[in-house]
């Protein structure tokens, strides 16, 4: 028997993925924001960072800082939380925990996306899979996700949107094996919002008349890859249903750590700014050491704010270490000195960035014939700084060079209790 | 590790017993002795999450109020509620219910006439009406509700913020 492109067994790829994943956290446990606009907040209650469908119907954008829509939210009620990520990764942990009962391979796409490997399944009930997968997800969780299902993944990111896009869906769209149902998801998806297209990209396509997803399918394929690399190719490649991307099963080990909060209020002094670099630092030791790695060529960055009329500073200094750290004190003191490098008078700086841009395994950091290793009593500091942080909640212990009140006070005035990890914080159910 | 073997004897399909080695090693005298302790014999020991059906779908909340008292949850426990159990409710669970823009509450579940009713266990409260039209949310099944009698001062810290 010949074999057919009919016979070989394609790859089915599921994309699930959380409605409003914070909001929708929240709504688990707190029924009185239930059908109402609620956004929450990140970056020190200063970025928009989630909306539910009633809050984006306001017309409140995703991203935007949220003294832009100050106005909006009084007028309108919007109910504002602070981010609550304790709550969020609890969550997070129960969904992707039900998801792996259906598959064991799993790809951790983000926080509240997972990738599917469908490929044993029968191809024939590919719709009636995914709306268990979505029933069983929504009932045990409260979470409400939509699924999409197709030959690649890029195809299933985009039967997702699609279903999230159309309610007659119901929130589950399979086009898998249907050359019909896929052309028409392909056409009502505007070409910027396909998975790995960026506005510059969307822009370039759109002024040479590719405006939806089946009209990127159909270009020129030498024309794609001379606009947009190998990548653009493999995109399109995807949605004609010839898969380029594998799952990823592995936990990706983290390229590039960074931490860069915005600050709530602007800082004008230089002594404000050491403070703050200090609080960047403390965040991102804690980030390496629980990541189990060690800093060899960090970044430190200045940045005024963006979306105001004054002057503009923005500036950054490279470094790399001797000895590959993810001690506080010492990243502290090379991101103060930076700071103190790159620091100009009368100008209201907003954030303050502290990277790690290459990595080193924490338990075989390539030493220096000039300095030491790590001293273990230094080490020891560290981890104990970092329980009592865990067992009493953040900054509980904190480095002197944050100042006395840490200028970096992470602001979250609105954050809902620790639903799930605190037994002070249970959601709380009436019987009166 | 113990080690099994088969009893040879007359083949007969799908019938064959396996007689675990006992890890202490046997003394051949007239009578063998009573098998010692093994690690065979071990059962791990009891945990409170063993009353967990699906670890995945299950919350702790908290109560407040004497609504419930006749069905032994009294003011300040703990639930256990579970969610898996959500589309199979069974008349008499009780359950924790909420409606857009209202508390959550506990209560529990009747069907009277083939109609839903959501029923207090308290003499001084009356039965919560179900709008017919827009029902109520269930948030989940009330397995479980623990009640403290003696609560160290550790314990008593940690149920109240710090």
């Amino acid at each position: 028997m010949i074999a057919t492109v009919e016979h070989i067994r394609k790859f089915i790829f599921a994309l699930v993925d959380c409605k409003n994943f914070y909001v929708s956290c929240e709504r688990a446990f707190n029924s009185r924001l239930w059908k109402k606009p609620v956004i929450v907040l990140g970056n020190n209650d200063g970025i928009i960072i989630a909306r539910s469908d009633e809050a984006k119907q306001l017309g409140i954008p995703m991203g935007f800082p949220v003294f832009l829509v100050r106005k909006i939210i009084k007028d309108n009620d919007v109910i504002v939380k602070s981010a609550n990520f304790p709550l969020y990764f609890n969550m997070r942990d129960r969904v992707r925990g039900i998801l792996s009962e259906f598959t064991p391979h799993l790809e951790k796409y983000s926080i509240d996306e997972c990738f599917l490997d469908l490929t044993a399944f029968p191809p024939d009930q590919l719709d009636s899979y995914g709306r268990q997968i979505k029933e069983m997800v929504e009932r045990c969780t409260g979470i409400p996700v939509q699924v999409g299902i197709a030959e690649t993944k890029c195809l299933a990111k985009l039967a997702n949107k699609v279903a999230k896009k159309k309610p007659e869906l119901k929130g589950v769209l399979s086009v898998y094996g249907n050359l019909r149902w896929r052309e028409r998801a392909l056409e009502v998806t505007d070409v910027g919002d396909l998975w790995g297209v960026g506005p510059a990209y969307a822009t370039m396509l759109k002024s040479n008349g590719i405006n939806n997803a089946l009209q990127f399918r159909d270009a020129p394929e030498h024309w794609v890859q001379k606009k947009m690399t190998i990548m653009g190719a493999r995109i399109q490649a995807e949605l004609k249903a010839i898969k380029c991307h594998s799952l990823s099963e592995l936990p990706e080990p983290k390229k590039m750590i960074g931490t860069a909060a915005g600050v709530g209020v602007l800082m004008e002094t230089l002594e404000e700014m050491l403070q703050e670099a200090a609080a960047r630092a403390e965040e991102e030791g804690w980030k390496l050491r629980k990541e189990n790695v060690c800093a060899k060529e960090m970044v430190v960055w200045v940045s005024t704010n963006p979306f105001s009329a004054d002057p503009k500073h923005n500036d950054a200094r490279e470094f790399t270490l001797p000895v590959a750290t993810n001690n506080t004190s010492v990243i502290a003191k090379l991101a103060q000195a930076c700071v103190k490098e790159m620091y100009k008078n009368g100008h209201r700086y907003k954030r303050v960035g502290v990277h790690a841009l290459t990595l080193e395994p924490a338990n075989c950091v390539q030493g220096d014939i000039f300095v030491d290793y790590e001293d273990p009593k230094k080490v020891t500091l560290m981890r104990v700084m970092d329980q009592l942080n865990q067992e009493r909640g953040t900054g509980t212990v904190r480095i002197a060079a944050t100042g006395p009140t840490g200028v970096s006070r992470t602001l979250f005035q609105n954050q809902s209790p620790h639903y799930t990890s605190r037994w002070s914080d249970l959601p709380i159910a009436r019987a009166c | 590790m113990a080690t099994h073997a088969r009893l040879i004897g007359p083949y007969e399909e799908h019938k064959h017993l396996i007689i675990p080695f006992l890890k202490s090693s046997v003394v051949c005298g007239s009578s063998p002795p009573a098998p010692g302790p093994s690690e065979l014999m071990m059962e791990d020991p009891l945990d409170i999450s063993d009353f967990v059906d699906h670890p995945k779908a299950s919350f702790f909340w908290k109560t407040y109020g004497d609504s419930m008292i006749g069905a032994g949850i009294f003011s300040g426990d703990i639930l256990l509620l579970d969610r898996f159990y959500i589309p199979f409710l069974v008349p008499g669970d009780v359950i924790v219910a909420a409606e857009a823009g209202r508390d959550p509450m506990v209560k529990r579940l009747v069907f009277e006439n083939k109609k839903p009713l959501l029923l207090p266990e308290n003499p001084k409260f009356k039965p919560v009406p179900i709008d017919p039209e827009e029902g109520i949310e269930v948030m989940g099944v009330v397995l479980w509700n623990f009640h403290m009698h003696r609560g160290s001062v550790a314990v008593r810290r940690k149920l109240k913020a710090v």
